[in-house]
């Protein structure tokens, strides 16, 4: 089944995008692998904020500057990217403690082989591993605002030379109003499709309303989505300073050759 | 008299325009619906209560995994029934947890908790934490965020959303009455896809060819995913998480993976038909095969990223059982063959969906503007 899939996605992919499609089954691929070598490295005890820090920033740097060049489009993504994680790392962390919503969350716990066959004393903080994941699910829609508004930012400066940085950011914040919609869409499809099967279970589970209001598994997974709204929207405005601040007009010379 | 005068001036600066008048109003009702939710223990039901004194030490420590020591920590805490029957009573509550926390957490002072008042002997066990407060919170910024940086338009969004979470439960809830899955599956994901595009880009004809590419991908993923399951035979459901008693995975499946990249698809086939109706409209002259190529050139940019969003939010949700697995001495790779097919298969799935969503979304852009008169169902 996985391979047939595979398969046809790999051809689709060569067929429809030619030598940048190969180009981003690589950067896609490289990140699979980052992604689960910080899973392998999690696993055996390491800090999770450190190889989480290291993993955004491997994967930022191949998604950006692997999959579409080193220019000042992907560069001032990148820093715009780097400054809304930063800054939403201490958001999650401080949320997430709050909320102690770390851990297996009560379904999960109920289930058979973690309450029978399992140790569950792995030494892993796992308060930390929630910021990690909260963290990384939200950097592929962090990554995919950043560069739609700095490479369309791009656009219009190398249409129109005579923009100033203000103009230009206003801008950047035009675009980002128009694509911010669609994105914060897509995150919810992501979320309402992965939930389905945890929706039909507390459907035939006898849940009360109050019980699944303050579960954790309602708030680790809208959690995600939530944060991923909110980090979209932060991007918005640190893309447009980012690139309206980078852009000069020997830059757009230099990166058309 | 010096601070009452700043304070008056910041008022003033703050007042100054429609705008900010509007946003200062959005904040203060930001933080009254937070003081109602925190403290809303009146609408419950379950009782509350609020920790006043912790007293914590360690308990034990145990063998961990990789020759670790695990220590286990016994709290007693005092704590004030805020509502019910106990209401003003004071309890003392048991709670152990351990470093790693994977079931169990610590309480701190201030907490509320949901908890079992054990009758007269003022004692109780912890159900779980109040966490109502922290989910308006995050649904509070998310909404004033969107109203302050995308304004109108972020007003639109939240209604898609509504509108979106509305059509999901009101399906949903049929959906375990009767047995037809599918049929009303099909039914919301038209329904999602008209309402989100026509309430976020309006009714015109790029919003027509957005919608009809975005059935037609959502067809042909669907088609191939049928193929391939018929094919392959289907898959052993047995290890899916939050199985339960439910009887047919299988249609829950196949109803994730098509509600699970409605949201990229139509992200991919808006922006496309967006940009080819405005190079049409710059230059109604343009050949198809020209608007082909720069429908391509789109795509190309478009479509890496949009399979890195779907790739994190799919990928990261499985790491604590992974993490968990792995110290138990099972394999990384025997988790990704044994307890994961499905979320892999469901990435592929919607991964090809935004491929193929790319020279589709072109086609029927093309047809629907292009040429006036055909009708663009091709499929």
């Amino acid at each position: 089944m996985i391979g047939i899939l595979a398969l046809i996605l790999f051809i689709l992919i060569l067929v429809v995008g030619g030598d940048r499609g190969a180009v981003s089954v690589m950067a896609l691929t490289g990140n699979i692998i980052i992604l689960s070598l910080a899973v392998i490295l999690l696993a055996r005890g390491h800090s999770p904020i450190l190889i989480t820090l290291l993993a955004g920033g491997i994967i930022s740097y191949i998604t950006l500057v692997k999959q579409n060049g080193r220019n000042v489009k992907t560069g001032a993504a990148f820093l715009a990217t780097a400054i809304v994680m930063l800054l939403l790392m201490f958001a999650i962390y401080s949320m997430v403690w709050a909320s102690k919503s770390g851990g297996l969350n009560e379904i999960q716990a109920m289930q058979e082989d973690v309450m029978y066959y399992y140790s569950v004393d792995i030494h892993i903080n796992m308060l930390h591993i929630a910021v990690c994941i909260c963290l990384l699910s939200t950097l592929g829609a962090v990554l995919d605002t950043t560069l739609s508004i700095t490479s369309s930012v791009y656009e219009v400066a190398a249409h129109k030379q005579d923009l100033s940085r203000q103009e230009l950011y206003h801008s950047g914040l035009q675009i980002g109003k128009e694509i911010i919609g669609t994105t914060v869409n897509t995150l919810l499809f992501a979320y309402l499709g992965e939930s389905i099967l945890l929706f039909a279970y507390l459907k035939m589970g006898k849940f009360t309303f109050e019980t699944i209001l303050n579960s954790k598994f309602l708030f680790q997974d809208v959690a995600v989505m939530l944060f991923g709204g909110i980090a979209c929207l932060l991007a918005v405005p640190a893309a447009s300073i980012c690139i309206a601040y980078f852009i000069r007009p020997e830059n757009i010379v230099l990166s058309e050759q | 008299m010096k601070l009452l005068n700043r304070l008056k001036k910041i008022m003033h600066i703050l007042l100054a325009t429609q705008k900010r008048k509007g946003f200062c109003l959005l904040i203060f009702i930001y933080f009254a619906v937070l003081i109602f939710v925190a403290n809303n223990q009146w609408l419950y039901k379950t009782p509350i209560a609020k920790i006043t004194e912790v007293h914590t030490e360690e308990k034990k420590t145990m063998e961990a995994t990789r020759g670790e020591k695990e220590i286990y920590y016994k709290q007693s805490l005092r704590a004030i029934v805020l509502n019910g029957e106990w209401k003003g009573k004071s309890i003392t509550l048991k709670n152990e947890y351990s470093y790693s926390g994977v079931l169990n957490q610590k309480y701190h002072k201030g907490d509320r908790v949901l908890v079992n008042v054990n009758g007269e002997s003022q004692t109780g066990g912890i159900k779980g934490l109040k966490r109502d407060v922290h989910l308006t919170a995050l649904i509070g910024a998310l909404v004033i965020l969107l109203i302050f940086i995308t304004g109108r338009k972020g007003i639109l969004t939240i209604c898609t959303l509504v509108v979106n979470a509305g059509i999901f439960i009101v399906g949903f809830s049929r959906f375990l009455k009767d047995d037809d899955i599918l049929g009303i599956c099909n039914i919301m994901s038209v329904l999602f896809a008209v309402g989100t595009l026509l309430l976020l880009n309006g009714f015109n004809k790029r919003t027509l060819a957005a919608i009809v590419s975005t059935l037609c991908v959502l067809a042909a993923i669907m088609g191939i995913f049928d193929a391939v399951m018929a094919y392959e035979g289907a898959l052993d459901y047995s290890t899916m998480e939050y199985l339960g008693s439910l009887d047919n995975p299988s249609e829950l499946f196949r109803a994730e993976v098509m509600l699970a990249g409605l949201g990229a698809i139509m992200d991919v086939a808006v922006t496309i038909s967006a940009a080819l109706g405005e190079i049409l409209h710059k230059n109604p002259q343009v050949t198809f095969f020209q608007l082909f190529r720069s429908g391509r050139e789109i795509g190309y940019d478009i479509m890496g990223t949009m399979m890195n969003v779907l790739l994190f939010v799919f990928g990261c949700g499985l790491i604590p059982s992974f993490l968990i697995r792995m110290n138990n001495d099972i394999g990384f790779l025997t988790i990704v063959r044994l307890h994961i097919p499905y979320e892999i298969c469901r990435f592929l799935i919607e991964s090809i969906g935004i491929v193929l969503t790319i020279p589709i979304s072109i086609l029927v852009a093309s047809l629907f503007m292009k040429l006036r008169f055909r009708p663009g169902g091709e499929k």
